[in-house]
């Protein structure tokens, strides 16, 4: 088990430093999802009172379009020789997957965390319980990462695979978006949220251990 | 009469039962009793609910073909689960334009948006990804792999949409014959219901069958032109040899 985790620890590492070495996600994907919002608001042209309640659900929009480009992003993708040679080491394709999916969640929540200060600038919307945002920030952030990394695993060296990723992963997705956005409402609202919490921790444990159980069998027949 | 015989006979049994139940259904939902309040035009509850049905049923044998496939690697069951989809998108299609058409009707409008109808439309796109998926992949061992853990993670959306009626506020009906409570429909329209809900599992039967037999065909004649006409990528790579090759 010390052995999974540390190959784990391996990839996750080497996707940040390629992060480090491309800014892929932080200086591309981010400015384009922040740009989005903006525009978004711009050509509502709404007032503040429509702009305010129409935010959470711009910004879920926003962040599940744009958070799939960051968890399909071109640098989690491996080409067919690297997959040889990690299979050639031995490296368990399970930690390797959650590797990946791993290195996604960090990118995709500081998208989540920017792309939501951006929104909740320039759309102007007020949360009251504060304290559960972070929750809801990291349970999309793992459920879209682990859902970006099995679609990517499913479509990659497909000559359609940039087009179909996003095709699988945006529908699949749809439990967490309801889940995020009914959350965002009942804490504007002042109700409870448990329900919603929970239905995001379901999707992420099942896309998990569908990802881990999925990964050799994608390995090892390409 | 060997085992292939007594199959095909089973399936031809299928086959005839599917016709009569069919059009005994359909004799039923044109004369049961129409609704108090929406009249003839709730006849449309019987495709709608009867395909839906189905529709759910392929769906689970997507899954069902998907899951077997990755634990016995046999094409068969490849071939079950991408039958199953493809009749299963197109019962689904049947769903949608019906549930419109009776929206327009009922509501007003062709589409609101409902969570029991988002989940629906979300729900159709999932299988359509997993058609496009098939598509785009041309190796058939390939293909089967990966489309059997979508096949699989597709699944994950039947409950989820049954269930958005109960979750979330819907203009959708709620659940009738499977009501927590007792049944909210009359007898009449109930059995009549019922009986284009069996022809419409019978019907997916048949169609499911066919698919796979088409299916079957297309690998076979796929085998024989790469018999006769491809070359093995190895026959270009000598076998080095002591003495330099001959």
């Amino acid at each position: 088990m010390n052995g999974f985790w540390h190959q784990v620890r391996t990839v996750l590492v080497r996707d940040l430093r390629r992060e480090r070495r491309t800014a892929e996600v932080l200086g591309v994907t981010i400015p384009f999802g922040a740009t989005a919002i903006v525009l978004i608001g711009f050509v509502l042209s709404a007032n503040s009172d429509t702009l305010a309640k129409a935010g959470p659900a711009i910004l879920w929009g926003v962040i599940f379009l744009f958070g799939t480009l960051v968890a399909v992003r071109r640098t989690a993708a491996e080409t067919p020789a690297q997959r040889d040679m990690l299979a050639l080491t031995g490296a368990d394709p399970g930690a390797m997957w959650v590797g990946q999916a791993a290195a996604s969640a960090v990118f995709l929540i500081v998208f989540e965390v920017i792309v939501g200060l951006v929104g909740f600038l320039f759309l102007g919307f007020s949360v009251p319980m504060w304290w559960s945002v972070p929750i809801v920030v990291i349970l999309v952030g793992i459920g879209l990462a682990a859902l970006g990394t099995l679609a990517g695993w499913i479509a990659h060296d497909l000559e359609t695979g940039t087009a179909l990723v996003p095709l699988i992963v945006a529908p699949l997705a749809i439990p967490l978006l309801l889940g995020a956005s009914k959350t965002l409402d009942v804490l504007i609202t002042n109700r409870g949220i448990l329900r919603w919490i929970v239905l995001m921790l379901m999707v992420d444990l099942v896309v998990i251990i569908i990802g881990v159980l999925a990964a050799r069998p994608l390995q090892e027949n390409p | 009469m060997n085992q292939s015989q007594a199959t095909v006979r089973v399936f031809r049994g299928v086959d005839v039962l599917t016709v009569a139940l069919l059009l005994v259904g359909i004799v039923l939902s044109f004369t049961s009793p129409p609704d108090r309040i929406q009249g003839d035009l709730t006849r449309m509850i019987y495709l709608h609910v009867g395909s839906v049905v189905a529709a759910y049923v392929a769906f689970a044998l997507t899954a069902l073909g998907s899951l077997l496939y990755v634990i016995t690697r046999r094409a068969s069951f490849d071939r079950l689960a991408a039958a199953s989809a493809e009749v299963g998108v197109i019962l689904f299609g049947v769903v949608i334009v019906v549930g419109m058409i009776w929206g327009q009707t009922t509501w007003g409008s062709f589409w609101v948006w409902d969570a029991r109808l988002t989940m629906s439309a979300v729900m159709f796109f999932v299988y359509l990804g997993y058609l496009a998926l098939r598509r785009a992949i041309p190796n058939p061992e390939t293909r089967a792999n990966r489309s059997a853990v979508l096949g699989v993670v597709a699944l994950a959306m039947i409950p989820i949409t049954h269930f958005s009626v109960v979750w979330w506020n819907s203009l959708h009906q709620g659940a009738t014959i499977l009501s927590p409570a007792s049944p909210k429909i009359e007898g009449e329209m109930a059995f009549a219901l019922l009986t284009v809900m069996l022809a419409m599992q019978f019907l997916l039967v048949s169609l499911v069958r066919r698919r796979m037999q088409i299916a079957k065909l297309e690998d076979a004649a796929l085998e024989v032109a790469v018999g006769s006409d491809g070359f093995v990528a190895g026959d270009a790579v000598q076998i080095p040899q002591m003495g330099g090759a001959s």
